[in-house]
């Protein structure tokens, strides 16, 4: 074997070694960030169902013939002591009237996740059909 | 003395072969490889086992979540313990009869019987940091009359601060809140928290929510 080919060698080893390194450090940032996303979402579907579970009696509060639009602040992603959310977001609700369609709701979460900020959106059809009404 | 004609041939022999220290070399250097290699791999595989605990954690607190919510949704009566660690659902088996049950007067009303009821459970010791959580479990009970369980988080179930696992408001919104973490320290730290709501479709207008919760 020459040194040349024993170069080669050597560079398509560093190659290999560190594109699984990379391949690792990537796979890690996506389940963290999964387990980011699965938070919010779990936030912006505890806020639907919240909505879901108001007495539907248009055109009463929060059922109006205008778009309602409420804001709440939230937190997400406990650090390991188990004392502080680390990542803090915004959960915006719009209640936009559909004429006889009933109301959409629309819920959307942005957070402010490392690197690239996070958002997550849910809608849902609130009416005098939506079970649990009167 | 008289030589042999080989022994006196002054021609050299072509001899393949290496030296001592050429052997030397290629060994020290196979070994330097062959340490990297394993370090490597063992570092890769920490790497590896917590992406792989990170997904799980993901999967089996979105599971749970979805479930108890699911549950909750048909419920026709919803209730904690004191301590929050215990969510209890009634539901009416036949949506056709008014039965009595459980200490549950007929009214009239057929589908709002609590035939049979289910438990979301915490089993552990209530705390946020995660070295203090790891045999904390949550296990669903199907029926309250049977010793079955079904364990839907075995592992690392923790409080979120200043709040129980399960929480009422009017009786029929259940709010959810756990996080799960990871007590295996070598593969670093890994975690996922949960906060969830969960509304019986089922309530009776008496109870029907008034306003969004803030």
């Amino acid at each position: 074997m020459t040194l040349v080919e024993t170069l080669i060698v050597m560079g398509l080893i560093v190659i290999l070694i560190t594109a699984t390194l990379g391949s690792i450090f990537s796979m890690q940032l996506s389940t963290a960030r999964v387990s980011d996303h699965n938070s919010a979402m779990a936030l912006v579907e505890a806020k639907i169902y919240d909505v879901r579970a108001v007495y539907y009696n248009p055109p009463n509060y929060p059922f109006t013939t205008n778009v309602v639009t409420i804001t709440n602040q939230n937190e997400i992603n406990l650090n390991e002591a188990g004392t502080t959310f680390l990542v803090p977001g915004t959960l915006l609700t719009k209640i936009e009237p559909q004429g006889t369609l009933g109301h959409l709701v629309t819920v959307t979460a942005t957070f402010q996740t490392p690197r690239l900020p996070m958002t997550v959106s849910l809608q849902t059809i609130v009416n005098k059909y939506s079970g649990g009404q009167q | 003395m008289i030589l042999s004609d080989a022994m006196a041939s002054p021609v050299r022999r072509n001899r393949s072969g290496v030296t001592l220290v050429e052997l030397l070399v290629a060994v020290a250097m196979g070994v330097l490889v062959v340490a990297g290699a394993m370090a490597f791999i063992y570092y890769a595989g920490y790497a590896v086992s917590g992406v792989t605990a990170q997904t799980l954690f993901n999967q089996q607190a979105g599971n749970s979540i979805e479930f108890i919510q699911s549950r909750v949704r048909f419920a026709t009566s919803i209730s904690n313990d004191v301590s929050g660690n215990i969510l209890t659902l009634g539901f009416d088996d036949n949506v056709a009869l008014d039965t009595t049950s459980a200490g549950f007067n007929t009214n009239g009303i057929p589908w709002d019987d609590k035939d049979h009821f289910e438990q979301f459970k915490f089993i552990g010791v209530n705390s946020t940091n995660a070295s203090d959580c790891a045999s904390n479990r949550l296990v669903y009970v199907a029926n309250t009359q049977s010793n079955s369980t079904k364990v839907l988080v075995p592992s690392g179930v923790r409080n979120l601060p200043g709040f129980k696992i399960f929480t009422m408001t009017n009786q029929v919104i259940a709010i959810i809140r756990f996080g799960i973490a990871d007590n295996y320290k070598t593969d670093k730290y890994q975690s996922i928290d949960i906060q969830g709501t969960g509304v019986s479709l089922n309530r009776v207008r008496t109870n029907n929510v008034l306003s969004i919760i803030p």
